[in-house]
């Protein structure tokens, strides 16, 4: 049985193997014209777009110059539009850097969280009231159960670090307390007669 | 191909070959960007989970260890993963300092849900960072380590040193992490008292949503993902460019929500407040004395960085009480010096040579 996955990975194999053979073959052509000295001079795309750039400052054009482009104008229009990107930011940053743009974001996440609160409220309510209608579990019980392990995670921890700092003590007690006397205790034997007294 | 080329020129001809070339390649790499379904795998350096706590990890990185004093990396809590500080192999920070020889332990602050909610800034500097310090000293068999703290992970690992005078730290690195609140740029603005109001926030939402903290960062630099776009159109017709891409898109969209407590804390006591710097601060009833810090200490800055200004970020080389101090700036935003092209060149080696001179 086909695999219904690999049809869509199959189809873009396909289209990938294409755009693959296309390019070859592009570039093989170029390279066969340029080498018969067939290739017409590269065409000026920015013409239609100088008359429009040529209106800001001096050396701001991202066309310098005039005739037919090199391909160092694609770097140049990177950099352009960086530069312009650039500017916008820092436009903009000034602009979210006043009292009055703080002023407004804080008024639009107060108006949000009132909403937020009682949309919040109604639709616990009602959550709440459904999911405990069919008998499951409830948010804030799961969630309080899992804080009820974390709390007794950190007792066991708690636990650990105390016994770990008695097993260190006994070596710190002996070399300074001195010992202390065995505490005698009777104990009954299963037939509840005494036991007899240690001699020691 | 700087060179202007007469028409006809060699140089322009194969210019162009090459820009259709690229053009064609752009096009059927954004396709299979588009197209592919399988998430880039970052954070492949070798690790074993040492401790936990909680939602908490501590990992150890394997390794040749070359140097005794064990480096515990404290990255930011919330906003996002720290898989960003092992991206790729050969872009990785972790890997970077793993192969120069520092026994490297790293502390996963984990991804918050609902049950952290009561979390606070307090818990994790003076509960959970000191138990980690201790086990990361157990485990490396070591009696002190170089603590590293970048972003928020910094003023944490600051107010837990601060706090405990007696934890055996040998150096003290501070990569891009704010610690004088005076001038924090952007969001010092926008988390003002008289405009936000956190209070309602935390007690409305329980926490701060990473839909929210999202929102934020955009809101940063509007511009980004044009930015981003527009790079990657540009740069779509290289292969190794691409796969950074990848990687950092899958680090750059996961999110990760504040704990609701301690979002409340870290923005009245730090962005409102400013009471590291000022020394004011008080954690679960101990004052944190950032002057008691007297190790060797190394801050690292970022010129455009505008989650922590630089200003913001070199405060600290004035309020320890070290002798042996440095502060260094270094170009590019805030990611550029755990992640990309310049942190490996510029950031990486400095932080592992300092940490070097200072670790045997």
């Amino acid at each position: 049985m086909a695999d219904p996955t690999s049809a869509p990975d199959d189809l873009f194999a396909m289209w990938r193997k294409q755009v693959e053979a296309g390019t070859e073959a592009w570039i093989k052509a170029a390279r066969q014209m340029a080498n018969q000295g067939h290739v017409p001079n590269p065409p000026d795309p920015t013409q239609f777009w100088r008359q429009f750039s040529n209106f800001g400052p001096p050396g701001a054009s991202p066309f310098p110059g005039t005739g037919p482009i090199d391909p160092e104008v694609l770097a140049q229009w990177k950099r352009f539009l960086d530069d312009w990107l650039a500017a916008w930011s820092r436009a903009l940053e000034q602009v979210m850097g006043t009292e009055a743009f703080a002023e407004a974001l804080g008024k639009t996440l107060d108006q949000f969280l009132s909403v937020q609160a009682k949309a919040r409220q109604a639709t616990e309510h009602a959550t709440k009231a459904g999911i405990e209608s069919l008998g499951l579990p409830t948010r804030d019980q799961v969630v309080g159960l899992s804080r009820q392990m974390m709390a007794l995670e950190d007792r066991i921890e708690s636990l650990a670090d105390q016994l770990e700092a008695l097993g260190t003590r006994p070596a710190a007690a002996t070399a300074t307390d001195p010992p202390r006397p065995r505490r005698q205790t009777r104990r009954k034997t299963a037939a509840g007669a005494k036991t007899p007294k240690d001699p020691a | 191909m700087s060179e202007q080329s007469t028409p006809g020129d060699g140089t322009a001809r194969s210019g162009w070959e090459t820009e259709i070339e690229r053009t064609i390649r752009r096009v059927r790499n954004i396709g299979e960007l588009v197209a592919e379904s399988n998430e880039p795998v970052v954070a492949q350096s070798p690790r074993q989970e040492v401790y936990r706590k909680h939602k908490a990890r501590l990992y150890r990185y394997d390794g040749p260890v070359r140097y005794g004093t064990p480096v515990l990396f404290v990255p930011n809590l919330g906003i996002s993963r720290p898989t960003v500080f092992d991206l790729l192999p050969r872009a990785s920070f972790i890997e970077y300092m793993v192969e120069r020889g520092f026994p490297f332990y790293l502390l996963d602050w984990g991804v918050f849900g609902p049950e952290d909610d009561h979390l606070t800034f307090a818990d994790c500097a003076t509960r959970i960072l000191p138990r980690m310090g201790r086990k990361l000293l157990a485990h490396a068999e070591a009696d002190s380590c170089s603590v590293v703290g970048y972003c928020m992970g910094a003023p944490l690992a600051v107010s837990f040193l601060g706090t405990h005078p007696d934890f055996p730290v040998r150096n003290l690195v501070n990569l891009a992490g704010p610690i004088d609140f005076a001038n924090a740029g952007l969001f010092g603005c926008w988390l003002d008292a008289r405009y936000f109001d956190v209070d309602k926030l935390v007690d409305t939402l329980g926490q701060m949503p990473a839909e929210m903290v999202q929102l934020g960062f955009k809101l940063l630099r509007p511009t980004m993902d044009l930015s981003t776009g527009l790079n990657l159109w540009w740069n779509a017709w290289n292969d190794r460019y691409l796969e950074s891409y990848k990687a950092l898109r899958k680090w750059s969209s996961e999110y990760v929500p504040f704990p609701g407590e301690f979002f409340r804390q870290w923005v009245r006591d730090f962005y409102q407040e400013n009471r590291l710097a000022r020394g004011t601060l008080r954690l679960n009833g101990r004052p944190v004395d950032v002057n008691g810090i007297t190790c060797p200490l190394l801050v690292v800055g970022a010129r455009e960085d505008n989650i922590a200004p630089p200003a913001t970020v070199q405060a600290l080389v004035d309020l320890v009480g070290s002798r042996d101090k440095e502060y260094m700036e270094l170009p590019g935003g805030h990611i550029s010096l755990i992640a990309g092209r310049s942190a490996s060149r510029d950031c990486w080696p400095h932080v592992a040579s300092w940490l070097a001179a200072r670790s045997q």
